[in-house]
């Protein structure tokens, strides 16, 4: 008996041995794995579309070849419909991962997550006031309500930033504090409108719950520059989230100015979440668990975290975009159900297993 | 002598006992001698009623329509906070909606019949001793006919309630033979969208209302309400696409995916009023005209 248990302790250390010595090698692989899951997504759907004729459709619109021949129908189905909900649940996916790591590593807690400081519940209160208003949300053509999510995310974490800065309890634990508040106030304000509108609300029911159906290339490349602009910028500052995690005392004396850094993190965090909440409403969990995740493979190094919970993130909801959309065919879900009801079980799963290895 | 006898007491007991029945099975009202109502709700009570009630809470939207049109307006006290039509109904007491009835107003309020639609808080009411009347909505047309009728029988104005049904009827027939009169067989093609394509099978109400129009609708394999998948639009192709949110035209025209669609490119993508669609009181007919008049040119 003894000898399996070190047998095993064996296995498993130089297991983990190899991915945390090179951790490129993981990178790599998880890249390569997005890439074929977003394949495969691109393939299945809701009316079933030979991968041939997918192809197809791709190489004519992407491609030279013009001249190939494609049911037009299937044109709109992959190219307008299909490819940017896939593309567009990677990055919402991968902002709300990646916001989920930074804020972890900033307020030295597991539990945080992109939510934390109020962003879903302000995004959550102007998108019901705009479905609950006489309002229109297409003006000109151009959907308005992406904007608006946008806009209440924004204006929700502003306030939290501004109330914690006239907080005496320090920074971080009154940032905290005030993002809680915020929430649990815009949490009651929503569920107010949501009561006293008229009855019909299912729409937003689900648009609270995440939802992909209002993807398109317009909202998808609208959001694409801050995503790319907020990712480079965390992974050229991820050494100073190492720092920044780390007590303040030790931060301070390795000659980090850290209430700028918080700031930079803090916001470029919020740009992340908010416009991932922009495209899809407020999906829970991934970006509570991508990060642990990512620190159960690959050790606590934040330089490393940020990218592969990044990389874990757009997988997870990828996939988990892929259950939503085709499991009650012709209907679909909303995403953020099939996530926490597939990304629960599988959390509780790996927490089981890393219990012996203080992943953290 | 003796056999005759019994004979016709079995054949008098028959006949009552057939009689018993039938007036059970009739709309489950039946007006004994001294003018009591007996009313049996949807879960089994029964509610005896000594008047004909003058002081009534209505709890649903088309009963409020329906009593109004009936000319008993004046006699509802009270309502629930989602109920904005006829315009007279504004004036009426809003106590709650059916997960939350100010249980204390609606005691302080005394009605001799409350009515609702809802399951919620009727336990809660018959303990307050309040008389709760309880009926599901209608599923389709002739329920909501029948409704009526069973207003006018409790409100003791059945000759209001008749011309009623009568008027509706007539309607409804003229539609009815316009649609069967046309010159195409061919069945146009729906979609009914809510929001964010949220829709509705064949077995809702506003399912039995596009039955009785004569089409097809694209979430025939939907059970109730559901969200259907966009790829399903483009691929099912409805001619017409029915929304009941005020953007609706504008969102599927400015929506690159669904330019090719039949009802995108014909122009036949119409909004209407939820409220109108979604009571079923005898406004409906003016729905059921209006999507006639979309669907068919019916005029």
């Amino acid at each position: 008996m003894f000898a399996i248990r070190q047998f095993y302790k064996r296995v498993y250390k130089n297991r983990y041995g190899l991915f945390r010595k090179y951790p490129w090698i993981t990178l790599f692989t998880l890249l390569i794995f997005l890439f074929l899951v977003i394949i495969f997504s691109i393939g299945i759907g809701s009316v079933s579309i030979s991968w041939l004729d997918s192809l197809k459709v791709i190489l004519k619109n992407v491609w030279v070849f013009n001249d190939v021949v494609v049911d037009e129908r299937f044109n709109k189905i992959i190219w307008e419909i299909r490819l940017p909900r896939v593309l567009s649940a990677a990055l919402i996916g991968a902002s709300l991962a990646i916001s989920g790591a930074i804020f972890q590593a900033l307020f030295r807690n597991h539990l945080a997550d992109p939510y934390l400081i109020g962003a879903s519940g302000g995004a959550a209160l102007a998108g019901v006031l705009l479905l609950t208003s006489s309002i229109p949300s297409f003006i000109f053509g151009i959907n308005i309500f992406p904007l608006v999510a946008f806009l209440g995310s924004f204006l929700a974490v502003l306030l939290a930033f501004f109330i914690s800065q006239k907080t005496l309890t320090g920074n971080l634990s009154g940032l905290l504090l005030a993002g809680i508040a915020i929430s649990a106030f815009t949490g009651s304000l929503t569920s107010l409108v949501m009561l006293t509108s008229e009855p019909d609300i299912k729409p937003v029911f689900s648009w609270l719950l995440g939802g992909l159906s209002n993807t398109s290339w317009k909202a998808f490349l609208g959001v694409l520059p801050f995503f790319s602009v907020g990712t480079l910028l965390i992974i050229l500052l991820s050494r100073l989230l190492n720092v920044l995690s780390l007590s303040t005392n030790e931060a301070i004396n390795l000659g980090v100015d850290i209430k700028k850094f918080r700031i930079i993190f803090i916001v470029i965090a919020s740009f992340l979440t908010a416009s991932a909440i922009a495209l899809s409403g407020p999906i829970g969990f991934i970006g509570l668990i991508s990060p642990h995740i990512s620190r159960m493979i690959l050790g606590t190094d934040n330089r490393i975290v940020v990218v592969t919970s990044l990389l874990i993130g757009a997988l997870l909801l990828v996939s988990a975009d892929l259950i939503a959309r085709t499991i009650i065919n012709p209907a679909t879900l909303p995403v953020g159900i099939i996530v926490a009801f597939v990304g629960v079980p599988f959390f509780i799963y790996l927490l089981i297993k890393a219990k012996n290895r203080n992943y953290t | 002598m003796y056999l005759l006898r019994t004979l016709s007491i079995i054949l008098l007991l028959l006949v009552f006992l057939i009689g018993c029945s039938e007036s059970k099975t009739q709309d489950k009202i039946s007006l004994s001698e001294d003018s009591q109502i007996s009313l049996f709700s949807d879960d089994g009570e029964r509610l005896i009623l000594d008047k004909i009630p003058k002081r009534i809470i209505a709890f649903d939207a088309a009963t409020v329509e329906i009593l109004f049109k009936l000319g008993m307006g004046e006699n509802i006290i009270g309502t629930h906070g989602f109920v904005n039509y006829p315009p007279e109904a504004e004036n009426i007491e809003k106590l709650g909606d059916s997960f939350n009835i100010n249980l204390e107003k609606v005691i302080e309020l005394d009605p001799d019949l409350f009515f609702t639609f809802s399951i919620n808080s009727i336990k809660q009411l018959r303990e307050a001793n309040i008389p709760v009347y309880f009926k599901k909505s209608p599923r389709n047309i002739s329920q909501i006919l029948e409704r009526i009728t069973m207003w006018g029988n409790i409100t003791g104005k059945q000759i209001e309630a008749q011309n009623l049904v009568e008027s509706l009827q007539s309607k409804l027939n003229v539609i009815k033979s316009f649609i069967n009169n046309r010159d195409s067989d061919k069945k146009p093609l729906i979609f009914h969208d809510v929001g964010d394509y949220w829709t509705t099978g064949n077995d809702t109400f506003v399912g039995s209302i596009y039955q009785m129009l004569n089409v097809d609708n694209i979430a025939f394999d939907i059970t109730e309400w559901k969200q259907i998948s966009q790829e399903q639009i483009v691929s099912r192709n409805p001619d017409i696409i029915i929304t009941t949110f005020k953007e609706g035209p504008e969102k599927y025209y400015s929506i690159k995916a669904f330019s090719n669609i039949n009802a995108v490119k014909n122009k036949k993508v119409y909004f209407l009023d939820p409220t109108v669609i979604s009571v079923e009181g005898p406004r409906i007919i003016s729905a059921i005209e209006t999507l006639a008049k979309w669907i068919y040119d019916f005029h």
